[in-house]
């Protein structure tokens, strides 16, 4: 059929001779510029999409939807490949301008794309952020699984004491009825000290509510040694009506970086925990920069605990059996607050017991000393820096003078 | 005026109740010790399931008192042993446990089930009320 001939010979250039260096007609200047423009901004849109993809893709947060974008990022490469299979073909039978047709519709199409990859980019962000709100309510529920473990325990804690103190005063009457006056104050006593034990579970409640939820972790600049000696100045009154002697060791100062509130909570409840198991001997609390960490280790000479328990202490829950039993020694929260605070603050707290020779607590804070010096903490003034070094000194004398 | 209830740990006569009392916190045992001996209980104080098992493989008890969360088991496996010794006794778990599938369960054993913090009147009314005093 001579016009089907006619048709194929023009696609492929007319009667001009077929140029095998540049596959194209031999000056058809017109038709050449046109391919040129087509290839080229085919190739800049598909760099477009590839710089996108690389942007957008790589910041993604979701593993889903990472690899959701990556298999379309392959069928992409796929097509484009595909689409130089037109080279060979145009080797056999150089339809220059067929070709081109097509490359207006690639052309197109790949510019299309590119556009429209902006508006992905909505899409990536929510695939992100929900991959991110996944994450954040799991967190969340965490934290209401914890908080009501957490109530639950206090509850079941809280009525041991009060069930103690209830059978008490019955107890009590019973003997002053029948005129044991020194038994009867001796049973009082005991309820004395069931509600203590109570309040410390309360204080220890309030505490958490207080702050052991609080997720903003400040950076406070101060000197640990003389917090810690606040810290010791407070517990040291008890400790001394014990007979046990509470001192700090290391050096004269000792600047860190860290939150300074969750600080005071954490080597406050290991010292008060020392002082609280500890009949006789002393606690040391010991302080020391280890590279750019933190380590404050609470010493003490009680009678240690025994190696079944160690790893039970930190339970947030229960309280490890004090194995004489004896309720005056609180409810077991303050190790497993400590622990936590040291958690949140990207530390820990390590344990070392010996029966009967004592226990050291060392707590770890690792990045706390990496400041340099009073240099760097000039410059770290950022408003939450520590509270003015000559009056805490002050302090801290008086304190340890009527410790 | 109640007569006074012999105190003696080891004279028990076959009038007088004698209670075991298996809770591992020193105040609420001791302090119900005290209450229950006033009215004229021979009591028994445990504080672990190895020493309850033990207790019930010696002695007849008529009533028994038991904590759920004891050092080295469940309150569960007292109940279980007093029943497969053949123990008559009247079992009345104290706890303070509020996990509502375990009472649930714990009931189902036989006992009543009642929570801390209690009274001693009533746990004396939960025994029964049979005051051997009264007599």
């Amino acid at each position: 059929v001579t016009w089907i001939d006619s048709v194929l010979q023009w696609f492929a250039g007319g009667n001009r001779p077929y140029m095998t260096l540049f596959h194209c007609m031999d000056s058809d200047v017109l038709w050449i510029a046109i391919t040129v423009a087509l290839d080229l901004s085919v190739a800049v849109g598909y760099s477009l999409i590839a710089l996108h993809w690389w942007q957008n893709q790589r910041g993604l947060r979701n593993a889903d939807a990472r690899r959701a974008m990556g298999r379309m990022r392959n069928i992409f490469i796929f097509c484009g490949l595909c689409g130089y299979v037109f080279i060979p073909i145009k080797m056999i039978w150089p339809a220059w301008r067929l070709y081109d047709m097509f490359m207006v519709v690639l052309a197109y199409q790949t510019w299309r794309y590119a556009w429209n990859a902006r508006d992905l980019k909505v899409v990536y962000r929510e695939l992100g952020r929900s991959g991110e709100l996944e994450h954040e309510l799991k967190e969340v529920r965490t934290e209401s699984q914890v908080k009501s473990d957490f109530l639950n325990a206090i509850s079941h804690d809280l009525r041991n004491p009060l069930h103690g103190m209830l059978l008490a005063t019955e107890a009590a009457a019973a003997q002053l009825r029948r005129g044991r006056i020194d038994e009867a104050q001796a049973i009082l006593e005991q309820s004395r000290l069931a509600a203590q034990q109570a309040r410390t579970m309360l204080d220890n409640l309030m505490e958490a509510a207080r702050g052991g939820w609080r997720t903003a972790i400040a950076h406070d600049v101060f000197d640990a040694v003389i917090e810690a000696g606040l810290i010791a100045a407070q517990h040291r009154p008890l400790a001394a009506q014990r007979g046990v002697t509470l001192r700090i060791d290391g050096p004269v100062a000792l600047q860190v970086r860290t939150d300074r509130w969750r600080f005071n909570r954490i080597v406050g409840n290991l010292v008060q925990n020392a002082v609280k198991y500890t009949e006789r001997g002393e606690i040391v609390v010991c302080l020391a920069p280890e590279r750019e960490a933190l380590l404050v280790s609470v010493d003490d000479s009680g009678p240690g605990i025994a190696p079944h328990h160690l790893e039970r202490i930190f339970d947030e829950f229960y309280q490890v059996g004090n194995p004489e039993r004896d309720g005056s020694k609180g409810a077991g929260l303050g190790l497993a607050m400590a622990r936590r605070f040291a958690v949140q603050l990207g530390g820990d707290i390590e344990v070392e017991s010996e029966a009967g020779a004592g226990t050291r607590f060392t707590l770890v804070l690792p990045g706390a000393c990496g400041e340099p010096g009073p240099a760097a903490r000039r410059e770290d003034g950022d408003g939450e820096a520590g509270a003015p070094r000559p009056g805490l000194h002050h302090v801290t004398a008086a304190a340890g003078a009527a410790g | 005026m109640a007569k006074p209830a012999p105190r003696d740990q080891g004279s028990t006569t076959s009038l007088q109740p004698r209670a075991l009392l298996v809770e591992d916190n020193y105040l609420s045992a001791s302090m119900l010790a005290v209450v229950l001996e006033d009215q004229g209980y021979h009591v028994d104080t445990v504080g672990t399931v190895r020493e309850a098992t033990e207790a019930l493989k010696h002695h007849d008890f008529t009533h028994m008192i038991v904590d759920l969360m004891l050092p080295d088991g469940a309150g569960e496996d007292v109940v279980r042993a007093a029943r497969q010794a053949g123990s008559k006794a009247k079992v009345i778990v104290v706890t303070g446990v509020n996990d509502p599938e375990r009472l649930r369960k714990v009931v189902e054993l036989g006992p009543q089930v009642m929570m801390k913090p209690i009274s001693g009147e009533h746990l004396l009314r939960a025994m029964g009320g049979d005051k051997p005093d009264a007599a």
